[in-house]
């Protein structure tokens, strides 16, 4: 077949489209008039002849537009075309177009930016090698309820020698923060310790630089450290010289023996281990070089592990051969705190895990919004629809098939929701950075959220099913017009039963969604009013806190505790300050220890009593953030070095451990390098971990006996906002010491808040949608109600002409409104019912079913409904019956 | 008139109109009307039906066409058939051929 021609007929019905008409055009009458030739010598009279040639014809129009169809590049030609008349016809009701395609670019502006969270996050591959293979083990102890413990040393160091399933481990503590001083002003900098192998077994090298060697986590050989890109840029001016160069680390010389890429952050974004602590991003790695006893510890539990999978190796084979060498220490220390069995978590679930579902809530709640925008365009569509059924009349009448018809619709939905898809690519990348702002601070792979292909790609396939999803049903009722009727009815005419049960539809279902939305929002709501009513057990306001870390290398132990006795003796003498103190870990900050405890001359304690979360605090501490005391005394100067060792419990341990007598005088015995002390006071306890967190054990001991770490964080109570002291109480320490850093500067109040950050991040976003939900609904109701008093004037107006009073005509209208809203609520109850239990992990000390939200939920749909219907049922009474009479 | 360009089968328009434009060049009311004749009058092939399968056969490239003058001097648009077309013819007689044979079979089959 001589495939030239086809293509000289396509190129020609493309470009040459008035020539290949105008030829159509005179091939058609021509043939008209050879019929009305034929006819005449048949013997018809003229005007005979022609009629009887236009009926065989069967319209001039018709034809071309048949032939018109089976033309070579016809879809083409009228998708251009129609597009052409689309936007025409668009720009032609300006304010319709910007209604509806606001609309669109809102609902798929904010679907692509929820888009690009779920795929930066969810989605995305990690940036590492053959990632799928990493996992990360914990030691969990079920009857204890621990999930993911990270692994005692000695544990690691014979899960790593005994196993022949992983083809790599490594442990790291992510909790290290280093002081870096040098030319600029000292500064306190996270960091981690790393096994040797850490980089080769993710399989990421230094930028610049080389890697750690294995001899590097000897002690002696580990004064060597990698930078991170952005602390090599920021700090050292992004000099490749650095390299091989010292810098001051912690008080002492280490040396620079590389950099790592850009974007490179490890243990940051590796996820939230017991839904509490998340390593913060890294910017420096030295070895994890640790002293043989410290490799022989059995109970102290602070290295998270990571490994690879030998190729061929399946997840649960691993985890058997994990379980024995477990077992087989539980058998070996009887009275070392270990796990009952190895939890092995795929590196991808634990960086994720838990945002996942977050996450995917948060993308179908938006997804209903968007579909609740669609059924607002589709019912703008529909009014439009009947305003232009003289014009499908007409262009039913010149020819156009249904299907024809139908095409140009879609056409102009298309058109429309293209135009809402780029404004929405707008308002994504706007919603991508305020999403940024107000994500908690410990969000997993925050920096792989951005706009990139996928999300355009996403983009396109959201705008191009909106546009089929509200526009094609339209479509399909618009063209199935009678066109005789429209014709002679003109513009306005009562439309058909069909269609409105088509808008009754529309506004069910978009009632339906938003109730389902609101649903899910008030649950979210009532969690974290509930989690903000927590009671934390201390007062947090008007304290100001902040981190100082002493560095082993300038301050040994006995020093620690007299450079923090100074300070807060310097402190106390501000007038603005009430009290001060400090302690290792801030309550709500997220850190725990826990270490094994026995009490003095008694059985072993049994273990769900015996590890308390452990605390180093100076005196003033209690006094400072307000914690009630039970009974008996709390730390004072004179527990001092010198003096005996004293300890504090709270009443939890009093309630588990001394459940029938006082606690007071009673010695303990803590794992935390061997600290025995005797029992001075009981205090109330505090929601150390997070609030939604069943209150723990925990016991305190005074810093002054036990200085065996360097890091601690002040709490002062102040007359006047707290922050306002920052400055003098830094210059304080600087005076002190012009070396020593401060971090964290912040009030427990703000403390408190980034506790909630995730709770309250995920309740404002939802809030968000199911305020959208709920305008777009009303909005809804409104137009349908407004279209359908409109259709109605005339027999409201007969209504009131034959007596009905207004409150009679009002009720008819808003009964209808409310019909139908109550539909759509009923529904979206059984929806709601169906659906929340995907929230039931989100919520806090609520129902997934809570009767309370639902009905509320109800009752504000239905009185935004009421208020929706109120104002065209207004209208209606307006009505005047002789001019609606006269109304056609 | 009994019409019933509906029922045509697919292919049998085109297979007619190859053949109504075997003896030559033809407007389209002729093709319309040799095939009136040539068919005995049973099929009536309108312009609705006519043209577009015209146009559609032209663009395959069985046929060319050309304006000329009707036999009273009326301007008329002409398609003849091209080398391709009369390849097309037998091709289209052969398949009809099989198929009225094998209908035929079918029908006298008990």
């Amino acid at each position: 077949m001589p495939l030239f021609v086809k293509a000289r007929s396509f190129l020609r019905n493309l470009f040459s489209t008035r020539r290949v008409e105008v030829d159509l055009d005179q091939e058609v009458h021509a043939h008209l008039e050879l019929l009305t030739e034929e006819n005449m010598r048949a013997g018809m009279p003229p005007k005979e002849a022609q009629r009887a040639a236009r009926i065989e014809l069967g319209g001039i129009e018709q034809v071309k537009e048949q032939v018109r169809e089976e033309r070579i590049g016809n879809w083409l030609h009228s998708v251009i075309s129609d597009c052409r008349y689309g936007i025409r016809q668009l720009r032609k009701n300006p304010s319709f177009t910007a209604v509806a395609v606001m609309t669109l670019a809102l609902g798929i502006g904010a679907n692509t930016a929820m888009f690009s969270m779920v795929y930066g996050v969810v989605l995305r591959p990690l940036p590492f090698k053959d990632a799928g293979r990493l996992y990360t083990l914990w030691e969990r102890n079920a009857r204890m309820g621990y999930e993911q413990n990270p692994p005692a040393a000695g544990n690691f160091r014979d899960w790593r020698d005994h196993n022949r399933v992983f083809e790599q481990m490594a442990a790291f503590n992510s909790t290290q923060t280093f002081n870096l001083a040098g030319n600029s002003s000292p500064e306190r900098v996270d960091g981690a310790a790393v096994s040797p192998e850490l980089f080769a077994l993710l399989g990421v090298s230094p930028l610049i630089g080389r890697a750690f060697s294995s001899q590097e986590d000897q002690l002696g050989q580990n004064r060597v450290v990698l930078l991170s890109y952005e602390l090599w840029q920021r700090r050292f001016n992004a000099n490749p010289s650095i390299v091989g160069k010292p810098i001051t680390l912690d008080g002492s010389n280490s040396t620079v023996i590389g950099v790592m890429p850009l974007g490179f952050h490890f243990p940051g974004d590796t996820g939230t281990v017991l839904n509490i602590f998340t390593a913060p991003a890294a910017q420096l790695w030295v070895p994890l070089a640790l002293t043989p006893k410290a490799w022989s510890e059995r109970s102290s539990h602070y290295l998270e592990v990571i490994g690879r999978l030998k190729p061929g190796v399946t997840p649960s084979q691993a985890q058997t051969e994990m379980n024995s060498i477990e077992d087989q220490l539980v058998k070996e220390y009887p009275r070392d705190y270990i796990g009952s069995d190895v939890n092995l978590v795929p590196l991808h679930a634990q960086v994720v895990g838990s945002v996942r579902s977050v996450l995917l809530v948060l993308f179908g709640a938006v997804a209903f919004v968007l579909l609740i925008g669609c059924a607002n365009v589709a019912n703008l569509l529909l009014a439009r629809a009947t305003s232009r059924r003289r014009e499908v009349a007409i262009r039913t009448a010149l020819g156009a098939s249904r299907s024809r018809l139908v095409r140009q619709l879609v056409t102009e939905s298309l058109a429309l929701a293209i135009a809402g898809g780029v404004l929405g690519v707008l308002i994504a990348a706007w919603g991508i950075s305020a999403l940024k702002l107000i994500l908690p601070d410990n969000f997993p792979r925050t920096a792989d959220i951005h706009m990139d292909g996928s999300a355009l790609l996403f983009t396109t396939l959201a705008s191009v099913a909106t546009g089929l999803i509200f526009g094609l049903a339209p479509a399909f009722r618009a063209s199935s017009t009678d066109v005789t009727k429209s014709l002679k009815e003109g513009d306005r005419g009562t439309e058909g039963f069909g269609r409105n049960r088509l808008r009754s539809v529309l506004v069910i279902s978009q009632v339906a969604l938003a109730v389902i939305l609101l649903i899910g929002t008030g649950l979210m709501l009532h969690s974290f009013v509930r989690l903000l009513q927590v009671d934390p057990g201390f007062k947090p306001d008007h304290l100001l806190t902040m981190e100082i870390s002493l560095p082993d290398a300038r301050y040994p132990n006995s020093q620690k505790a007299s450079f923090f006795s100074l300070l807060l003796e310097h402190l106390r003498a501000l007038p603005e300050v009430q009290s001060a103190g400090a302690i290792g870990h801030l309550p709500l900050g997220g850190d725990i220890e826990s270490y094994d405890m026995e009490v003095e001359g008694r059985a072993k304690l049994p273990n769900e009593y015996a590890n308390p979360s452990c605390h180093v605090v100076m005196p003033g501490y209690f006094e400072a953030i307000k914690l009630p005391l039970v009974e008996g005394r709390y730390f004072g100067m004179r527990d001092s070095s010198d003096s005996p060792h004293v300890l504090i419990i709270n009443d939890v341990v009093a309630h588990n451990v001394f459940p029938r007598e006082s606690p007071i005088g009673k010695r303990l015995q803590l794992g935390f390098n061997g600290f025995t002390g005797e029992i001075v006071g009981v205090v109330r306890h505090t929601s150390h971990l997070t609030l939604d967190y069943a209150p723990v054990e925990e016991v305190y001991m005074p810093y002054l006996q036990a200085p065996f770490w360097g890091t601690m964080a002040l709490t002062i109570r102040t007359a006047s906002a707290p922050l306002a002291l920052s400055r003098p109480v830094r210059e304080m320490i600087l005076a002190l010491d012009k070396d020593q850093p401060v971090s964290k500067i912040r009030t427990m109040d703000d403390v408190m808040g980034a506790s909630v950050a995730a709770l309250r991040f995920r309740t404002l976003l939802l809030g968000l949608f199911g305020l959208a939900a709920l305008l777009l609904g009303g909005i809804g109701i409104y137009g349908v109600m407004s279209y359908s008093v409109s259709q109605r004037t005339r027999e409201f107006g007969m209504r009131i002409a034959l007596g009905a009073d207004l409150a009679q005509i009002l009720r008819l209208v808003i009964a209808h409104g409310l019909k139908l809203t109550l539909s759509g609520v009923l529904i979206g109850v059984a929806g709601g019912l169906a659906l929340t239990r995907f929230l039931r992990s989100l919520l806090f000390s609520i129902s997934a079913a809570d009767p309370l939200t639902f009905a509320s939920v109800a009752l504000l749909l239905t009185l935004v409904a009421m208020v929706a219907c109120y104002i065209p049922a207004r209208r209606a009474t307006k009505i005047d019956p002789m001019i609606a009479l006269r109304y056609e | 008139m009994n019409s019933e360009p509906t029922t045509l089968l697919q292919g049998t328009l085109d297979l007619l109109i190859l053949k109504s434009l075997v003896t030559g060049e033809m407007h389209g009311l002729g093709v319309s009307r040799r095939i009136q004749q040539i068919t005995g009058g049973t099929f009536v092939v309108k312009p609705g039906s006519l043209f577009p399968a015209l146009h559609r056969m032209e663009e395959e490239g069985w046929i060319s066409s050309f304006w000329g003058d009707s036999e009273n001097n009326r301007r008329a648009k002409y398609y003849r058939l091209t080398k391709a077309g009369r390849k097309q013819l037998e091709v289209e007689t052969t398949r009809w051929g099989r198929i009225s044979w094998a209908i035929a079979q079918a029908l006298e089959a008990s």
